[in-house]
């Protein structure tokens, strides 16, 4: 019963929202009760922390179980009970930090149903549910960037997106076949995931978005980071390990590349665009090393990149809304109107390097050593990224930051705004500081996806890597589990 | 007595822990006011040298055994674990108490320095960070504390280059410092990983002693890879040749910051280091002729440089380089009280002259004053066969900064170019006639 309670906390607020913001003509005040509703819905999801019945959640589906449907309809796993806070804090952040010019009514109704959307992903595990929020996300998605008058980047980003769809449910209903195709399949999903976090040579999109459309709905999108989850609950168990190999690598070189991209460009957007590039697929590749400290660092780093990234692109969008489009070319001032969102921005871009005292640091710190481990060399491209994002943080700190900008009194930072850039920023320190408890649940995660792979998979793995790269936890049992 | 030196050594270490989060809690919003952070950070800084003094008095009186403080893990996993170890001897405890005292002096100095600036809380907030780097590495058992160290102190110390930041030039200075940093602490990474993964273990306390010899564990190859990994991480962050180019960009910064950190102490971290694994750069012939090289084209490179320098902050910095060259050749040779006497007396004479260097041309003039005569009459010196060549050299700073631009910056900045056209190219976008024509 409390865990239905639960449940009902978790989702009912966005979908009351939404409900409203099509009833209600008066955006401010549907504004305010979507802030309390996110408020709700924060602390629905941060309950499964506190309280270990809500953790034993399993709503299964009333027909006869299938491959397609998968063993549940909802259910609660270790991986994803921080994970689905992760939608009503983004949330949260929108409705508060967005400017009252920038979120109007459609645009709250569909923050709303984004986060519902993204919660209903992440308590699943049943490849037809996934897919299917996975679509919903993706047309959410297009819709709100409909408005742009960029038709060439709106057309690309459709193509994109239509290809990451069309690639995961190919793939799950070869996967869930009974034929020879299932590899077939697990390559198409995890084609898709590819896509969708925008691994090379499948990135290019992101900055585009983030360059030509509206940050919002893409940073909504994209920073849960719903490939990594498809990823890890329906590839992950079942994966050979030359896919692994092959993604880990992709995963690598996409760090870098994204980094040293971020670093060079001219225009705050873009650089932001490839600083998630290689955000995400640091997170790839610690999923697909063999250690399950690498894959512990990598759970912890796709928290902190999910609230880091977000900190980084709403700072960017709240100097937007007082500057206008931002070159990096030039220095911009403010540290003096607004010491706490410069200090803020500065941190959220630290946790992205993997800074020491924010929890970006501890996931880094475990995800590199266990990459060195796996790719002995290749490992430390792991270590190159980390060095960029740092470089491309402080560029962009220093010239959005600094310089002579007068004292204009509308520079100052609404307290909404400051409440919430506050926030993130506090919690990413606290949780840097006092990691335990994050590190336990994903190590916690980590043991459960591990041993989880099928037979097959396992084999391949074992025979295909060394004994002195591969931890013993890597090959200790078979779990029940497994989706297909 | 070794209770007093382990309850001393963490009090130095945990009160400039909570002088960084108090400034850093109250800096934004300038909650404490000057005399309040000034009260805070006395009493810290205070408490912190009189417990490392203690713990040093109270080792040289004991049994002088490298003790290994362990303070408990910051967090643990499966096989990586992040622990708060101290390695506690004279040399850790000695660094630590040096630092402490310049530290000290330095703070004095600044309140009066900064008083009423626009930046004095950010001030105080980033030379609490660097004291924690500082006395992390100097005190670091395990190789994940020293690298959060070294991070504390990169970063602390690029932004207090730009730390005035209305003028674009400190602003482009701090990245360039930035960036050597970075490299730096790359390669520092790089080291702990690599000893991490060849010695299993984060424990460096057997990298510092001679009796346990861990090194020899380690195959000739592994010694040298780590220990060129080390003189790379220590020549970045101690700008020995050929990363010396930042050293005088780095003057922008305030000059009480710029005495601590170019004088007296981030300078020296890097030697510190160097004394503190000698036994494993000693394993490796190549690794020590690489450090010897080093010094000694640093100190050439330094003495050259600062005879040309026009502002007497960059001759000190200069002059403080050709020192810190000498003290990497003592320490590939194999001293070690030599170096350490030699950091700890240039530490302190340098930081005098940078705390003076304000005043250089009034105490000048007061001087001539009192003689009645000028002390340093111009004059024009011939320039012999082959002079103007040292002097262009010496003018353009060894060219350093040229050469990491054309060897570095140049290609990456090519390469990365071509990546954003094959980028656009991906998403079916045509470069306009000015991007083509470019």
């Amino acid at each position: 019963m409390i865990a239905f309670a639960w449940l009902i906390g978790l989702l009912g607020p966005p979908l009351a929202t939404s409900v409203l913001a099509l009833a209600d003509k008066r955006s401010d005040r549907v504004r305010s009760f979507a802030i309390a509703f996110a408020v709700i819905s924060c602390v629905a999801a941060g309950l499964v922390a506190f309280i270990p019945e809500l953790s034993a959640l399993r709503v299964d589906w009333p027909w006869h179980q299938s491959a397609l449907l998968g063993p549940s309809l909802l259910r609660l796993s270790v991986l994803s009970q921080p994970l689905v806070a992760l939608p009503p804090i983004l949330w949260l952040v929108t409705v508060a930090a967005t400017p009252s010019t920038r979120l109007d009514r459609s645009g709250l109704a569909r923050t709303a149903i984004a986060t519902a959307i993204g919660s209903l992903a992440f308590l699943s595990q049943s490849p037809l549910l996934l897919a299917g929020c996975w679509a919903a996300s993706s047309g959410l998605f297009l819709s709100g960037i409909s408005v742009c008058e960029d038709r060439r980047a709106k057309r690309v980003l459709a193509l994109y997106q239509l290809v990451g769809v069309l690639l995961l449910v190919v793939g799950i209903l070869l996967a869930t076949s009974a034929g020879d195709q299932r590899p077939l399949g697990l390559w198409l999903i995890m084609g898709a995931a590819l896509v969708r976090k925008g691994i090379f040579p499948f990135h290019a999109w992101i900055p585009e978005a983030f360059d030509r459309t509206r940050i919002g709905p893409t940073v909504l999108f994209s920073a849960p980071q719903l490939g990594t989850y498809v990823a890890a609950t329906l590839v992950l168990p079942h994966a050979p390990a030359a896919m692994l190999r092959i993604v880990a690598i992709l995963s690598l070189l996409t760090a870098v590349y994204g980094a040293a991209l971020a670093l060079r460009q001219s225009d705050a957007r873009r650089s932001l665009g490839y600083l998630f590039v290689s955000q995400s697929a640091l997170v790839l590749t610690g999923l697909d090393c063999t250690s399950t400290d690498a894959l512990t660092g990598a759970l912890v780093l796709w928290i902190s990149s999910a609230l880091a990234f977000t900190g980084l692109a709403r700072t960017v969008l709240a100097l937007e809304a007082r500057r206008g489009r931002l070159k990096l070319t030039t220095y911009h001032g403010g540290f003096k109107q607004m010491p706490l969102l410069a200090t803020s921005f500065l941190l959220f871009g630290l946790a992205c390097a993997g800074f020491p005292g924010t929890l970006g640091f501890i996931g880094q710190e475990m995800l590199i050593d266990g990459a060195v481990r796996s790719f002995p060399a290749l490992g430390f491209l792991t270590i190159a990224a980390a060095a960029f994002t740092g470089l491309a943080v402080l560029r962009m700190y220093l010239s959005l930051f600094c310089g002579r900008s007068g004292t204009r009194s509308e520079l100052r930072l609404r307290w909404r705004e400051a409440f919430i850039f506050g926030g993130i920023a506090l919690l990413l320190v606290v949780s840097g500081l006092f990691p335990g408890s994050v590190v336990r649940s994903r190590r916690q995660a980590s043991e459960e996806l591990l041993p989880s792979r099928t037979p097959a998979a396992q084999h391949h793995r074992h025979t295909s890597t060394s004994p002195t790269t591969s931890s013993p936890r890597t090959v200790s049992a078979v779990n029940s589990s497994a989706s297909f | 007595m070794h209770q007093l030196i382990e309850v001393t050594a963490t009090i130095t270490v945990v009160a400039p822990l909570l002088l960084l989060l108090v400034t850093g809690l109250t800096a934004p919003t300038k909650l404490l006011g000057e005399k309040g952070v000034g009260v805070i950070t006395r009493v810290a800084l205070l408490a912190a040298l009189a417990a490392s003094l203690t713990a040093l008095f109270a080792y040289l009186l004991s049994d002088r055994r490298l003790v290994l403080l362990k303070l408990g893990s910051w967090f643990t996993a499966s096989e990586a674990r992040f622990s708060f170890d101290l390695a506690l001897d004279a040399l850790s405890l000695g660094f630590a108490a040096l630092s402490l005292l310049i530290c000290n002096i330095v703070a004095a100095f600044s309140f009066r320095y900064l008083h009423r600036e626009p930046g004095f809380f950010r001030y105080f907030f980033q030379m609490a960070m660097f004291v924690v780097g500082i006395c992390s590495v100097a005190l670091a058992g395990s190789v994940e504390l020293l690298f959060v160290g070294w991070e504390l102190i990169g970063l602390s110390s690029a932004l207090l280059v730009g730390f005035f930041q209305e003028r674009p030039a400190p602003a482009d200075n701090a990245l360039r410092v930035f960036s050597i940093y970075r490299l730096s602490d790359a390669a520092m990474l790089s080291a702990a990983v690599l000893l991490h993964h060849w010695t299993g273990s984060g424990n460096l306390t057997s990298l510092f002693t001679t009796t346990e010899q861990p090194h020899l564990t380690l195959a000739a190859g592994q010694t040298l890879a780590i220990g060129s990994l080390l003189i790379i991480a220590v020549a970045g962050k101690s700008a020995l040749w050929p990363f010396s180019g930042w050293l005088p960009r780095a003057m922008e910064g305030p000059t009480p910051s710029s005495a601590v950190y170019y004088g007296a102490l981030s300078i020296h971290a890097g030697c510190f280091l160097l004394l503190r694994v000698q036994p494993l750069l000693a394993a490796s012939g190549i690794a020590t002729a690489l450090m010897i090289f080093g010094g000694v084209a640093t100190s050439v490179y330094g003495a050259l440089s600062g005879r040309v320098q026009t502002d007497v902050k960059s001759a000190i910095s200069y002059a403080t380089l050709t020192q810190v060259g000498i003290i990497v050749v003592e320490i590939a040779f194999g001293l070690q009280l030599l170096p350490m006497l030699h950091i700890a007396g240039h530490a302190c004479f340098r930081l005098l002259q940078f705390l003076s260097a304000p005043n250089v041309l009034h105490d000048l003039h007061e001087l001539e004053n009192r003689l009645g005569e000028e002390l340093h009459p111009s004059s024009k010196q011939r320039t012999g066969q082959g002079r103007p060549a040292v002097y262009l050299f010496a003018l353009e700073r060894g060219f350093a900064d040229s050469l990491l631009d054309r060897a570095l910056v140049a290609p990456f900045r090519r390469l990365i170019s071509i990546l954003d056209a094959f980028d656009r190219l991906l998403v079916f976008e045509r470069p306009s006639r000015r991007e083509r024509r470019s």
